[in-house]
């Protein structure tokens, strides 16, 4: 049996104060023994997932303890970031690992991206009704 | 045939258009105000949303090495 949740798109502001809809998911991090809730941004055109900075800390990852360097691109391209896994649950699912890029911006959202979200979770969306709905990846046989 | 259009003409036009669109020009002008003056505006006219990280395939990388890595362990 597939085991699906539904979400609904969430209204936000945009930086010229224009109203919009946004795929956000409530989720739930955990970093060796922290945990926060928060949301992220469903980006299929998003090659990685990325943290901003603030969020790292206030799951208490030490910075300068990172060692994995990681190269984003765009503007986030001009600043330092750090590979970092996390375990993350979404409802009522399974948690799972998610590697993110930890950025030192404080301004980016928390995007969930191709690298790895979108390789754990299948999504449906739903624009037009502004909602949509999860599922874990299938096993293949 | 040149065309040109007044101060006075112009400025009504952009009282009625829509906040983005106002806030669009700001960073337009800034950005030709900047250019003459052979000043870098990039820090304060570029998009921060437009993140553009559909080209990120380095990180992706580094970070399904990362996950291969963590589930060895």
């Amino acid at each position: 049996m597939i085991n699906t949740e539904q979400f609904t798109y969430r209204q936000v502001s945009d930086d010229f104060g224009e109203l919009n809809f946004s795929p956000s998911l409530p989720l739930t991090l955990s970093y060796e023994n922290n945990s926060i809730d928060t949301s992220g941004l469903l980006d299929t055109g998003a090659s990685v997932n990325v943290m901003p900075y603030q969020i790292g800390l206030q799951l208490r990852a030490k910075w300068e303890q990172q060692n994995t360097s990681v190269q984003l691109a765009g503007n986030l391209a001009k600043l330092p970031a750090y590979g970092l896994l996390i375990t993350a649950t979404v409802a009522k699912f399974p948690p799972v690992r998610l590697a993110f890029a930890w950025t030192r911006a404080e301004n980016a959202p928390l995007i969930l991206g191709q690298v790895n979200f979108f390789l754990e979770f299948d999504v449906y969306f739903f624009r037009s009704q502004k909602t949509f709905e999860i599922q874990p990846k299938q096993e293949t046989r | 045939m040149e065309t040109s259009i007044s101060t006075n003409q112009l400025l009504p036009t952009l009282q009625i258009l829509p906040r983005a669109d106002k806030l669009r020009i700001i960073l337009f002008l800034i950005s030709q105000l900047a250019q003459e003056e052979g000043i870098d505006s990039s820090s304060v006219t570029e998009n921060y949303l437009d993140w553009k990280l559909y080209d990120a395939s380095n990180a992706a990388n580094t970070l399904l090495n990362m996950l291969a890595e963590d589930k060895k362990a």
